[in-house]
């Protein structure tokens, strides 16, 4: 009986051992995130278009400066390692008269675009690192009454997002 | 007396194979198979509310998107078993955390535990319980900590499922 007892000390022992040592298996699965380049811009103008009345305040005095803001008008996401930058670009319509215009452009902080009568014109308009912005957008023009006549005048701005 | 004595050696002979054999079936035969894998491009159509809002933080895989069997642990005794978890980065950015969870019992033996999300590390935690061998049991992923702030890349981890003997 106790050569018995021994015998299933030592088996229940190789059990034991066993239980611990051998008693695993290993499976795998590989997963994967594409995160692809996220560049999203947006200007949230009623129409798409500012406009910016020019007239003489009081008679004897020139054209004052106008200007127009939107707020929330400008929308960016964008998820690039480097900053990017927002360059505005200005073109005169093909139906504008010869004028002296003045046109900027508000983010944060006035950026002229062009000086009339030149018909083109552009500004960097934001830096920044990787994140989502809202930002105030506005437009403003100042011009001279014997530079500028009467009329409407009309410039399309693009805006360029790239990397700094 | 002397055919006495040889029995009672031959049946310690027997008992002693005996276990040895239970022993070696029972915990080293337990096994592991998956099936499945996921994957998940993000990109601008991701972000909450277009241009000037931020990326959806988390994506959630189907709730199949991996099956496991579990195999060689029903011999006489039912073998419990339990499943660790690690996952090892090729190439991952500290703002992802993966998470996993059971989604179903399988069928066959019995399965418990792992119906919550837990994060998956590097080292090897433990995801569920179970016994006996069992088949089709769901696993689902979940990727969380997206934003714009994780630059554009492709990020890849292997998760490894370890079973176990609990016995």
């Amino acid at each position: 009986m106790k050569k018995l007892m021994t015998v299933l000390l030592a088996a229940i022992l190789c059990l034991g051992l066993a239980g611990v040592a051998m008693a695993d298996g290993t499976d795998e699965i590989i997963g994967w995130v594409v995160v692809e380049e996220t560049v999203e811009l947006d200007l949230d103008i009623p129409n798409k278009e500012a406009a910016v009345w020019l007239g003489p305040a009081v008679a004897g005095f020139d054209y004052e400066w106008e200007e127009t803001f939107t707020a929330g008008a400008f929308k960016f996401s964008h998820n690039h390692p480097v900053d990017m930058k927002i360059t505005a670009a200005a073109v005169a319509d093909g139906g504008n008269a010869t004028n002296d215009i003045t046109l900027k452009i508000y983010l944060g902080a006035w950026y002229t675009l062009l000086v009339g009568p030149a018909t083109t014109g552009s500004a960097v308009v934001w830096i920044g690192p990787a994140g989502a912005y809202i930002k105030t957008m506005g437009a403003g023009a100042s011009a001279t009454l014997a530079g500028t006549p009467h009329g409407t005048y009309k410039w399309t701005v693009t805006f360029t997002a790239i990397d700094a | 007396m002397k055919g006495i004595r040889l029995k009672r050696k031959f049946a310690i002979l027997i008992l002693l194979f005996g276990f040895i054999f239970l022993a070696d079936q029972e915990a080293g035969s337990i096994d592991i198979a998956l099936t499945g894998s996921w994957s998940k491009t993000i990109n601008a159509f991701d972000l909450i509310s277009g241009a000037g809002s931020d990326l959806t933080d988390s994506y959630e895989s189907a709730p199949n998107a991996v099956s496991i069997t579990i195999s060689g642990a029903a011999g006489v005794f039912l073998n419990a078993w339990r499943i660790n978890v690690k996952k090892v980065d090729t190439n991952w950015h500290g703002d992802l955390i993966l998470w996993v969870r059971r989604t179903s019992d399988g069928t066959g033996g019995a399965v418990s535990g792992g119906d919550g999300y837990q994060p998956l590390t590097g080292t090897d935690s433990p995801f569920f319980n179970g016994s006996g061998d069992v088949s089709g049991i769901k696993v689902q992923l979940k990727l969380s900590g997206v934003s714009v702030q994780v630059p554009p890349d492709t990020y890849t981890t292997t998760v490894y499922y370890t079973v176990v003997d609990t016995d």
